[in-house]
């Protein structure tokens, strides 16, 4: 599960972690996150920002997680570059092998922040 | 093998964006149109399509509820889709059949009433797309 807060970041490492095999679930809060384990959905692990919108954060997240759904892990990031490279880690530990390097992630975020910024003047 | 998949079998894959603020319900219903061959973004508000749209993957089809959180709903999304987007059609669901009438036919928007059958959202959706995409309208 990837828990992040704006969309073109959990879009592109989500996508990316659906090349290397996995089932993707996504999620754009904590509250959001515990509804959907809640509700019995199949998590092995959770990809977290750290900073989320609403009243759970990451590390509340976390805790909340350790305690009602023991068993799955939890890894925090703290920026999209670290999301990024967390999502390289897990897909080399993935069922297939390595669509490309977790650095164009980045590159390619990059190029889609720079295509929604509004152009100046 | 469905119809659908069939459809989208040997081109290339299409993009939807769901826009629904119900996980649970945006995590089923992308699962499906996944399993149907679709590439799925999933947006929870207005704000989050409309970045996806100005900045994200080409989108073939936006299928967006229409009571979403925040000042603007999915109709308000609809209609800036059709003036800034004009070649992606709009299909819209809501859980409130009154809206029904006013959307199908003043603005001409396909509609799904909730709750909805994921195998009928995803046989209008191939209907849609199959109607619009080839045709590229000016």
């Amino acid at each position: 599960m990837v828990v992040e807060p704006a969309v073109l970041v959990r879009m592109t490492v989500s996508d990316y972690l659906r090349e290397c095999g996995y089932r993707v679930v996504e999620a754009i809060t904590g509250e959001e996150a515990l509804s959907i384990l809640g509700a019995g959905v199949k998590v092995e692990t959770i990809l977290s920002a750290v900073r989320l919108l609403g009243t759970i954060d990451g590390f509340a997240l976390a805790q909340q997680v350790r305690e009602g759904f023991g068993g799955v892990e939890v890894i925090l990031t703290t920026g999209y570059t670290m999301t990024a490279r967390k999502a390289g880690e897990l897909c080399e530990q993935g069922p297939r092998k390595r669509p490309y390097h977790p650095d164009l992630i980045v590159d390619r975020l990059k190029l889609l922040f720079e295509k929604h910024r509004p152009k100046p003047g | 093998m469905g119809a659908v998949a069939d459809q989208i079998a040997g081109e290339e894959r299409r993009t939807v964006l769901l826009v629904e603020d119900d996980a649970l319900l945006r995590v089923s219903a992308a699962d499906h149109l996944r399993g149907k061959g679709y590439h799925v973004v999933e947006a929870g508000t207005v704000i989050e399509a409309a970045t996806v749209l100005s900045s994200g993957p080409t989108v073939h089809l936006v299928f967006s509820d229409v009571d979403l959180p925040g000042a603007t709903g999915g109709l308000s999304l609809a209609v800036w889709i059709n003036a800034y987007h004009p070649d992606v059609p709009v299909i819209l669901t809501s859980g409130v059949r009154a809206v029904m009438p006013a959307l199908t036919d003043q603005r001409r928007i396909p509609f799904i009433p909730k709750p909805y059958d994921f195998e009928k959202v995803a046989t209008l959706i191939a209907k849609v797309i199959a109607e619009t995409v080839p045709s590229k309208k000016a």
